[in-house]
């Protein structure tokens, strides 16, 4: 026996020693009912006609989608599909489904229940939204046989696997959704582990266990039924009474704390903070690329070095959202590390680029070409949080000369406004697990009608964007998309402002939360500490 | 006097009017775009926007908006809301209740606690009491709501714990959103009993209720209190509509159901046609609050029928 092998023994035996320490401690107990305050409110129990990102947290718990993913590892995990295959004319997908599978209501879930599904969102009647966007070119379903579904579409589709593993596209029970039609909303049946009680709306929405939960994906820690007894979604809008309702107790979990709180709870024992990650694009400033100033290449680069990413963060955040100099999130499939690098926070840099370029300081500091002002208009997005970054962004910029003019646009002018290309900036975030989502923000035949902000218009991204949706070989996918995020941030089209987060803050005594690949709270294994 | 309720019903045509222009096109003037909300986070085709905004009305001019609105409006249909695609007047019907609940207890309070005070004081003018009453009054008014319900909670719920912090079942969550409401009005109503029990206590027919040897609390509650309560009446009455209008940030700040926060998050969700509904539902809520006030100050004194 080598000397080197006795500390390793010795090690071993200590961790022998406190194996059932460790194990008695983290036990899961059985019972409780959690109760999780919510920012905001409850639109639908549909997962196919919601539109909310705060509703579509809930789902996970009640519908269990095809296939699953775990943050940040793009493989493909079983749900209620063990096994599927890509038909050779790339246009087909066959699932293979579990055969011991239960809807809420009692009703056998099967091939019909899938095709159902997905027909159902395709339907005009149904409204769909969020969900009829993620289908794609969804053409037909075939029922193969009772536990074979073939799903098929009009074109290659190849974000397709891992969008069926987002609970938009969960299979729901067809006898309820024929029974209850349009307020299938409010009697939701799934197959997850959780079942519906009631919703008051503006009040709670409660959830029990599903005792005969036995088909647990294998990204969860067991199959079986859930430990709780039910959870409870609470509507608590006001930030400082939802942060109370934590520390008083009458809450286990409170999402979305002002950042002003963030660091108070991180020290605070009594409690844990955790964040869940967000595939997709951060929070993005997108500068018109067809409209002067912002068409110069040397004003957009001028932007990318004059924000100061972690000054924003710091200040306005707390570092409760990270700064970010990335398109993609790094947990997003395709993510290419190298751009962060591209542009450093360097005003001196900034004002280099914009003399050469032409533009001089003017008398009040705001630069000038040809008699016109260095001024951008900067629409702000009401949703995400422009109105707080704003004001900073405004400030930074000015340090270089660039008069950042704030425009809060009227609600049915907004798009429109955007459409025609009104703006020299404007702000958006796609939260998304697939980098697919650039085609949302760069591809200039979705042009000026859609969410393409920056108006961009690169026939090699276009063409990059239509290969990397019907390539099914990861590498070769992954290496399109990085080439797309090189040429785009080249280009200095979009300044990143900060990554997206879900930040969740919880009684110490609350085990095992977990979350979805974009960030959604899963209950299933989650445990309260007696 | 029905022909002075059915004057004043008749001057509340051009009023409704006037809101309805108002609300319709205050909200259309609230930035952001509700498309945004809808399809932020999925594979769009620049047809499924064009599709969207078609179904929501919003490609149309702003003038065929309102035409729409108001006809359906009149027929009692206040639309759908855009995220829930429930009838907008569902929503109203179902939330207005812990609205009117609230509304009312906080009037109660106000009353007995204005009243109260108001008398004490009245009747010890000039002491400390009354400088204690008149300071109650002016921090009354003064402190703005949000605060001191978040100042209540914090003592009472999250640090006491004696009443829960949040939800709307039951009495004793009503009481801390009653009381953060009804303290405003409070002072207001106090203040108005002081001024006027002052003024009455001074008068000839006091003196002789005094002199045929009335016992003093038969004079002040039996002869006093009665004359100068008609002022509070009205007071009351427009202050119920304003109760109303204050929900939106206590049942915010308590997480009650009801109206104000219905509105509020339409707001914010930038779903017009629930956001229309609610302030269309509240202005009427309103004038009908004050015609009623109106008609009990005429009721109760003759005087004011005459036009």
């Amino acid at each position: 026996m080598s000397t080197r092998t006795i500390p390793s023994l010795l090690l071993a035996a200590l961790v022998l020693l406190a194996t059932p320490l460790l194990a008695s401690a983290q036990q899961p107990v059985q019972g409780g009912e959690l109760v999780f305050a919510a920012a905001a409110r409850i639109d639908s129990l549909d997962p196919h006609t919601t539109s909310f990102l705060a509703t579509r947290q809930i789902m996970n718990n009640i519908y269990d989608p095809l296939v699953r993913q775990k943050p940040g590892d793009p493989k493909i995990y079983p749900g209620l599909a063990t096994a599927w295959k890509l038909s050779d004319d790339r246009r087909s997908y066959v699932f293979t489904l579990r055969k011991d599978v239960k809807f809420h209501d009692g009703t056998p879930f099967n091939a019909a229940a899938v095709c159902f599904t997905f027909d159902r969102i395709v339907n005009p009647g149904t409204q769909a939204r969020v969900a009829r966007g993620t289908i794609g070119p969804y053409k037909s379903c075939d029922v193969v046989d009772e536990y074979t579904a073939k799903v098929n579409f009009s074109e290659p589709y190849a974000p397709f696997l891992s969008l069926a593993a987002l609970e938009v596209l969960a299979p729901i029970s067809p006898t309820a959704a024929r029974k209850y039609g349009a307020d299938f909303s409010r009697n939701p049946v799934g197959t997850g582990p959780f079942m519906f009680k009631e919703w008051i709306p503006q009040q709670h929405a409660k959830f029990v266990r599903n005792p005969d939960y036995k088909w647990g994906s294998p990204v969860y820690k067991h199959q079986g039924p859930a430990y709780l007894d039910g959870f409870v979604w609470k509507e608590v809008p006001e930030h400082v009474t939802r942060m109370g309702s934590l520390r008083g107790g009458e809450a286990h979990i409170a999402e979305a704390p002002p950042a002003t709180d963030y660091e108070a709870l991180r020290r605070d024992r009594r409690f844990f903070v955790t964040g869940s990650t967000v595939q997709g694009a951060p929070l993005l400033m997108h500068l018109n690329y067809k409209k002067f100033p912002t068409s110069e290449l040397a004003v957009r680069r001028a932007m990318q070095h004059a924000v100061d990413q972690d000054v924003i963060s710091r200040a306005l955040y707390k570092g409760m959202y990270e700064p970010t100099r990335d398109l993609l999130d790094p947990t997003t499939f395709g993510y290419d590390p190298s751009i962060k690098t591209m542009y450093a926070h360097d005003p001196g840099k900034a004002r280099e680029l914009l003399e050469a370029a032409g533009w001089k300081a003017g008398a009040d500091g705001i630069r000038v070409k040809d008699g016109k002002r260095l001024e951008l208009v900067f629409m702000m997005n009401f949703p995400f949080d422009a109105y707080t970054v704003g004001p900073l962004l405004q400030a930074q910029v000015r340090e270089v000369g660039i008069d950042l003019q704030l425009r809060k646009e009227a609600m049915p002018n907004y798009l429109p406004s955007i459409h025609k290309g009104l703006h020299h900036a404007a702000d958006s975030a796609w939260a998304y697990p697939d980098p697919q989502c650039l085609r949302q923000l760069y591809y200039a035949p979705f042009g000026a009608t859609a969410f393409n902000y920056a108006h961009y218009d690169n026939p090699e991204v276009d063409k990059l964007l239509d290969e990397g949706a019907q390539e099914f070989d990861a590498a070769r996918r992954a290496e399109i998309y990085k080439k797309v995020q090189k040429i785009v941030m080249t280009d200095a089209v979009s300044v990143p402002i900060r990554r997206l987060r879900g930040v969740f803050v919880g009684s110490s005594k609350v085990k095992d939360l977990a979350f979805s690949a974009v960030g959604f709270p899963l209950f299933h294994d989650t445990y309260i500490q007696k | 006097m029905l022909k002075f309720v059915v004057l004043r019903l008749g001057s509340m045509v051009p009023l409704l009017f006037g809101v309805s222009v108002a609300v319709f096109f205050m909200v259309h003037l609230l930035p952001g775009d509700p498309v945004l909300i809808i399809l932020s986070g999925s594979d769009v085709t620049p047809k499924q926007i064009e599709q969207l905004r078609h179904e929501l009305g919003l490609d149309l001019p702003i003038h065929q908006q309102y035409v729409h609105w108001v006809t359906k409006a009149l027929h009692g249909d206040l639309g759908r809301s855009i995220h829930t695609r429930r009838p907008v007047l569902q929503a109203i019907v179902e939330q207005v209740g812990a609205t009117l609940q609230l509304a009312f207890a906080a009037l109660g309070v106000a009353v007995v606690a204005g009243v109260l005070i108001g008398t004490l004081a009245a009747l010890r003018h000039n002491t400390w009491i009354d400088a204690a009453s008149m300071a109650f009054a002016a921090f009354g008014i003064s402190i703005p709501h949000f605060w001191l319900g978040l100042l209540l909670l914090f003592v009472f719920s999250f640090t006491l714990g004696w009443v829960p912090a949040t939800g709307t079942e039951g009495l004793k969550r009503l009481v801390l959103p009653a009381v953060t409401l009804g303290l405003m009005y409070a002072a207001v109503i106090a203040r108005l009993v002081r001024s006027g029990l002052l003024e009455v206590i001074r008068q000839d027919y006091i003196r002789t209720a005094r002199a045929k040897g009335l016992a003093e609390p038969r004079v002040i509650f039996g002869h006093a209190l009665k004359n100068c309560l008609i002022p509070v009446v009205t007071i009351v009455g427009l202050q119920f509509g304003h109760a109303m209008a204050n929900t939106v940030i206590i049942e915010t700040v308590f997480s009650r159901q009801g109206i104000g926060r219905l509105a509020i998050t339409a707001i914010l969700e930038k779903d017009f046609p629930v956001t229309q509904g609610v302030i269309l539902f509240m202005s009427v809520m309103y004038l009908a609050a004050n015609m009623l006030a109106d008609v009990a100050y005429a009721y109760l004194d003759p005087r004011s029928r005459e036009p």
